[in-house]
């Protein structure tokens, strides 16, 4: 294992430990966790509506095209995609989306933070940089994300629809279609939301605290940070959409 | 009392620290010199825990401080805090809050009431006026002053100052200086400064360690550094560009 890789495995274990601690919330704890809930959701919506949007008309559109060829009806599509879009697109686009939005944001901020001795300074004040710097936008982005994930869903239902009525002239009421949608694609949708609010913050901050190297070194955290937050969004995916697969 | 005992610390494959041991008795203004890279800054970063020993011990009051926890140095930090290079303020705080924040997380006081400790600090130091100003429309000067009045207001036994001259003007450079005697003579603060600055060396320091390739070459009083005959200290009180010294 590098050094590199060495440190980055010591302040995650760090921030874990940290962040499995309560601490006492105060005035500035409160302003910081506000920031962070405009950052990871607030700044976030627009961002994530659109791309859900476009998503859901790509969806209809190609999807539309292929039942036409296939079958020679397009007003199937939008019952079968519906359940893919409410478990699978839109929590994973939407934690993608804060992983590249917010996640490199975090990473660069608190790696430049290191590479000015800011967090050193902090840790001379008696506060902690995970209580900090993490603990605010992991707090923000467990509540965000599943909020952020619902706004993309319906973002990519509606584009969807006007797409079907467009396109296809497929009425509203075939195309939203709720019988091949279960409880559990909620479940599923809420359980990978959660889970990718919780370590996006998690890595990010961690590729930030293990900046070293200048600006070059924050550079390189927040590629990190992309890199592996999206690993671990897809990762993340697969494995709970796999158990919950099991469930079904 | 501070000691290191054989201190040694690495980089990746660049050795910094090769056995140090220095004791740094209290209420004295010791100054740490050497060129750049010579790691003055590393060795003095140990006693508040931001850098750990790859070998050897750094004692804080007889007690190994080396192999502490995160959350064991925070309780230190109150009794010897530091002033690092760079002045180091906290860019998304106004000045006043910069100052508050140690004040409240050290001596668990609310936001109003540390952010009223914190003006008085300000004052002290006559920078009232810019209580309410973000750190990056001050200069190097004047955020200086800040980050040395953020040190002292959570009044430690002991404070590093990582080059606190470097950058002013003459007349602050003094006023620093005199600032530090102060602390060691008027309050018994330790003082341990690290440092290229002459004048600072020869005006105010008890005693001055020139650490050079990982060791230390010299350990005396300012009269003894300037006496010596050791020529790669004649250099580095020269500033001549060619001689012994490795740069």
């Amino acid at each position: 294992m590098s050094v590199q890789t060495q440190v980055f495995v010591d302040n995650l274990a760090f921030v874990i430990k940290r962040m499995m601690g309560r601490t006492k919330a105060d005035r500035g704890s409160r302003l910081r966790y506000w920031n962070a809930l405009n950052d990871v959701g607030i700044n976030s919506v627009f961002f994530i509506v659109i791309t859900l949007g476009f998503v859901g008309t790509i969806m209809m559109l190609h999807g539309g095209y292929q039942a036409g060829r296939i079958i020679g009806d397009s007003n199937l599509v939008g019952p079968q995609i519906l359940p893919l879009i409410i478990r699978q697109l839109g929590p994973t686009l939407a934690g993608l989306m804060v992983a590249t939005r917010v996640g490199t944001g975090m990473a660069a901020r608190i790696g430049s933070m290191v590479v000015t001795e800011q967090v050193d300074a902090l840790r001379l004040s008696n506060a902690c940089p995970v209580d900090y710097l993490i603990r605010p936008s992991w707090n923000a982005a467990l509540l965000m994300v599943p909020i952020l994930a619902i706004f993309g869903i319906t973002a990519a239902f509606f584009s969807g629809m006007m797409t079907a009525y467009i396109v296809f002239e497929t009425a509203p009421g075939v195309y939203a279609d709720w019988s091949f949608v279960a409880p559990l694609d909620a479940v599923e949708a809420l359980i990978k939301s959660l889970a990718f609010g919780a370590v996006i913050p998690l890595i990010a901050g961690t590729c930030g605290l293990s900046t070293h190297g200048g600006s070059a070194g924050v550079g390189r955290a927040t590629t990190n940070a992309v890199v592996l937050c999206s690993l671990a969004v897809i990762i993340l995916d697969f494995f709970i959409g796999a158990l919950i697969l099991g469930l079904r | 009392m501070i000691e290191f005992r054989n201190v040694s610390k690495a980089f990746g494959d660049r050795q910094i620290l090769r056995g140090v041991s220095l004791t740094v008795e209290e209420g004295k203004v010791l100054f740490v010199i050497g060129k750049s890279g010579a790691g003055k800054s590393v060795l003095t970063k140990h006693v508040v825990g931001l850098i750990r020993p790859d070998s050897g011990a750094v004692l804080f009051d007889g007690v190994d401080v080396s192999s502490w926890t995160e959350d064991q140095f925070y309780p230190l930090r109150k009794r010897c805090t530091m002033v690092l290079q760079h002045s180091t303020l906290f860019d998304s705080m106004t000045i006043v809050e910069n100052v508050a924040l140690p004040i409240r997380k050290h001596r668990q006081l609310d936001w109003n009431a540390s952010l009223e400790m914190a003006m008085s600090y300000l004052n002290d130091v006559g920078m009232l006026d810019y209580a309410q100003r973000m750190p990056d429309t001050l200069g190097d000067g004047l955020r200086k002053r800040i980050a040395i009045a953020r040190a002292l207001a959570i009044q430690p036994q002991c404070v590093i100052f990582d080059e606190p001259t470097t950058g002013l003007d003459p007349q602050s450079a003094i006023q620093v200086d005199g600032l530090i005697r102060s602390l060691a003579d008027r309050f018994a603060v330790t003082c341990i400064v690290v440092s290229h600055d002459l004048r600072s060396i020869f005006s105010i320091a008890d005693r001055v360690v020139m650490l050079y390739q990982g060791h230390i070459l010299l350990d005396g009083s300012a009269e003894e550094f300037r006496r010596s005959e050791h020529p790669v200290v004649k250099q580095f009180m020269s500033g001549a560009p060619d001689g012994p010294m490795e740069l």
